[in-house]
């Protein structure tokens, strides 16, 4: 098996039983991009649909993966497995299309959460049944109405199932500002859900 | 509890047609620019630094010099 490892036409049954921790180690060693590929073939697609569900644009979406891929490829030495590298990996995919948003968009002002400023706001607490069981379709009109800064969050929280840690981390904020901001996104959700549905999620 | 982002996703998953080549092609073809400026760099820095040290006054790391046949002359 480890020859057949080492050999650059990789089998699609060697591809599958390589974990994504050994695909990178086995790059490493061996700069082989076909190991690289066994990566890009696993996620390429959900990386690309998150770009897409962000940018909202075929074109700028593909961009997005490819510039992330480049990225990961050049940074897969820096990868030090202590989360999975999924979660390593779309922390990358959502930094650069916030990166993106803010550098293509105007709206700033609603990407960066300045913490200060909601200070006095009265934010009511949101359920998380109340929002995990809308209808898909709604929820996917919802999400596109809301703040894309907003939508990510939602997104990092109930799609990917990060944790606080791993979205302090990819957020650089520190626990209670992101936690004020997935609950200023609920808030928001359900705010957008109403005005659009006039019903209660 | 149910949880419809999971279905939002894997419904957008189904829509998502992936364009693999153009995107894998331009990995490829970004990799392969990095990997010639980085051969540039490694094979005419260390020369670059050497004329920079040379033009200052300063004695040139250059491997590739003839050593000097008459050391003690100098």
């Amino acid at each position: 098996m480890f020859i057949n490892l080492l050999n650059p036409v990789i089998s699609g049954a060697t591809s599958k039983s390589v974990t994504d921790e050994e695909a990178i180690e086995l790059y490493l060693a061996t700069q082989n991009t076909n190991y690289f590929n066994i990566l890009y073939d696993r996620y390429s697609q959900k990386v690309f649909g998150k770009c897409l569900s962000l940018l909202k644009s075929e074109s700028r979406a593909q961009d997005a993966a490819q510039e992330i891929f480049v990225k990961v490829l050049l940074n897969l030495s820096k990868f030090s497995g202590k989360s999975k590298f999924s979660t390593w990996l779309y922390s990358i995919t959502y930094n650069f299309c916030i990166d993106m948003i803010r550098k293509n968009k105007k709206n700033i002002g609603v990407l960066v959460d300045d913490i200060n400023a909601i200070g006095d706001e009265v934010i009511d607490e949101v359920d998380d049944a109340e929002i995990l069981e809308t209808n898909v379709i709604r929820l996917k009109k919802v999400l596109n109405e809301i703040p894309a800064g907003d939508k990510a969050i939602l997104l990092m929280k109930y799609q990917d199932e990060f944790s606080i840690k791993d979205i302090c981390g990819i957020l650089d904020k520190s626990e209670s500002a992101v936690k004020m901001k997935i609950k200023r996104a609920k808030a928001k959700f359900v705010k957008t859900y109403n005005s659009l549905y006039n019903d209660v999620a | 509890m149910r949880n419809s982002f999971k279905e939002l996703e894997e419904l957008e998953m189904q829509n998502v047609s992936m364009p693999s080549d153009a995107i894998k092609n331009g990995i490829t073809s970004d990799i392969g620019i990095l990997k010639f400026i980085s051969t540039i760099v490694e094979m005419y820095f260390p020369k670059l630094a050497d004329l920079f040290i040379g033009l200052s006054g300063g004695e040139s790391t250059d491997k590739n010099k003839k050593p000097n046949r008459y050391p003690d002359l100098n």
